[in-house]
């Protein structure tokens, strides 16, 4: 299991979804950065991370990491590459956890270098301890882990559907979009995973 | 003789149609395999089935005398196949994809990339594989099957795509394993060259159905060229063709046709010898071989 995990993030080398995963992971800090640095708020570390977060779920890591995951589940069917590993043989089973797990780790990954960049704040003046960081670093985490459970419907939609890859981006961005609206609307918001997710997030945010 | 493959019964049923039915192979140890047939003529799906990607509707695989149920380790740790146009990561180069299926395996030798590579003329390669041609991709899905040193190599269409002087080395490449190396190969090809300069045995292959099986020499004396003669009276003809024109190879189809097999005569001289002993030629054609191409 271990070889094929690894294999798994050898194959993400290079790849075009990688690095849109990485740039996706400056957008939120980016235009946080810049739309206060002409008017520092003078923010704390908590309210700044926190302000950063919410679009994050509710509308760019659903389409980022439902996009990404496809990626990782689709690309044996659109490459052709599965008879490959097939005649290895690699059990189905055990390459689809292989692939979660890769998944899951790229999802901690960006999320924990997503709040890495928050640290640019440094710029409008937000300071942090280490205390808050760690915080706002358990805050993130579990963001983090929660989203990785939201973006699984997509998987599910993308391996059943067995259509090609625009598919996904198609399902991730009406997902995300749904989800937002339906924010509005609270019976519909306790249906909707994401939307539950930030609710579950709005219970633990920085104490 | 020790038998690497058997099926038995083989079908594949899509609805109500067959691409493959009832078919019989049997692939000797040491020994190439070659599988014609036309495009289209069920040596893909047979050979899918073979390698456990496609179930079969009735029939059952045999491998290293093991009934194929699901693909063991045990039994594909030993075989190696190109299937299919090869297909890779093209984000990554040569070495990193042909590394990737070395380290899923995790029984290959560590300079079994770098060798398997540099057998195919691809080892000084840096660019990624989306760069490649398709000889250059052929020629790498041929590394990949062959990297693990498998008893039995399994090859769809290996020479797809090359120019011929690459297909002249996977050529010698592929007499050179079986005759040193004691591998076992299945090779399937529409082309009868290929199969005719590689092949110990042949199976040809027509609407999923395998219509016979023969040593090359058999195929050789089957596919020859021949000239036809359509005459008035075959029982008359032949003593002609044996006693004034010394032809002695060649075969009777009905009772006014017959295949001359030897091409070196004057058509003239033939004509004007049966026409001048009473026989009525109504036809007189030399005839291609039928495999020449497939396609």
């Amino acid at each position: 299991m271990v070889r094929m995990i690894l294999a798994e993030f050898k194959k993400l080398k290079g790849s075009s979804m990688l690095w849109i995963g990485i740039g996706s992971c400056f957008i939120l800090p980016v235009m946080a950065l810049g739309i206060n640095l002409s008017n520092p708020a003078g923010f704390t570390w908590a309210a700044y991370v926190q302000q950063n977060l919410w679009p994050q779920i509710i509308l760019l890591w659903p389409c980022i990491f439902g996009t990404f995951g496809s990626y990782i589940f689709c690309r044996e069917r659109i490459e052709n590459t599965y008879k490959n590993l097939l005649v290895i043989p690699v059990g189905r089973i055990r390459l689809t956890v292989a692939k979660m797990l890769v998944m899951f780790a790229s999802i901690m990954a960006m999320a924990v270098f997503t709040y890495l960049l928050n640290l640019s704040g440094a710029l409008l003046g937000v300071a942090v301890t280490s205390a808050e960081f760690i915080e706002g670093l358990r805050v993130y985490a579990l963001a983090g882990l929660l989203m990785f459970v939201c973006t699984l419907p997509i998987m599910l939609v993308s391996i059943l559907a067995r259509k090609g890859f625009l598919l996904s981006i198609c399902v991730s961005i009406l997902y995300a979009l749904g989800s937002f609206l339906a924010s509005w609307v609270s019976p519909l918001a306790s249906l909707l995973p994401i939307d539950v997710a930030w609710r579950i997030m709005d219970l633990h945010q920085f104490k | 003789m020790d038998t690497v493959l058997q099926t038995v019964g083989l079908t594949k049923k899509y609805g109500a149609q067959f691409a493959v039915h009832g078919l019989n192979l049997n692939v000797d140890r040491g020994k190439i395999y070659g599988l014609l047939g036309r495009n289209g003529a069920g040596k893909t799906t047979t050979i899918r089935m073979i390698t456990g990607l496609l179930q079969p509707t009735e029939g059952e695989v045999v491998l290293f005398g093991e009934k194929l149920k699901t693909p063991t380790k045990r039994v594909f740790g030993r075989i190696g196949a190109l299937i299919e146009s090869p297909a890779f990561y093209e984000n990554l180069t040569a070495k990193e994809n042909l590394k990737i299926i070395a380290d899923l395996r995790g029984t290959q030798a560590p300079d079994s990339v770098d060798h398997a590579l540099k057998l195919v003329n691809l080892d000084q390669e840096t660019k990624k594989v989306g760069q490649f041609s398709l000889g250059m991709k052929q020629r790498l899905g041929i590394a990949m099957a062959m990297m693990h040193n498998p008893e039995f190599l399994i090859l769809d269409e290996p020479t797809n795509g090359l120019d011929p002087i690459g297909i002249q080395q996977i050529r010698l490449m592929i007499r050179k394993l079986s005759a040193e190396s004691g591998v076992t190969i299945l090779i399937s090809s529409h082309i009868l060259s290929e199969v005719e300069q590689t092949a110990d045995k042949v199976g040809i292959i027509d609407h999923g159905i395998l219509q016979e099986e023969l040593t090359m020499d058999e195929l050789r004396h089957k596919n020859r060229h021949f000239l036809k003669l359509t005459l008035s009276d075959i029982s008359r003809a032949i003593p002609i063709l044996e006693k004034e024109l010394a032809i002695r190879d060649y075969e009777i189809l009905n009772d006014r046709e017959v295949k001359v097999y030897q091409l070196d005569m004057d058509l003239e001289r033939i004509n004007r010898v049966l026409v001048t002993g009473g026989i009525g030629v109504s036809e007189l054609s030399v005839k291609k071989a039928i495999w020449k191409s497939t396609s």
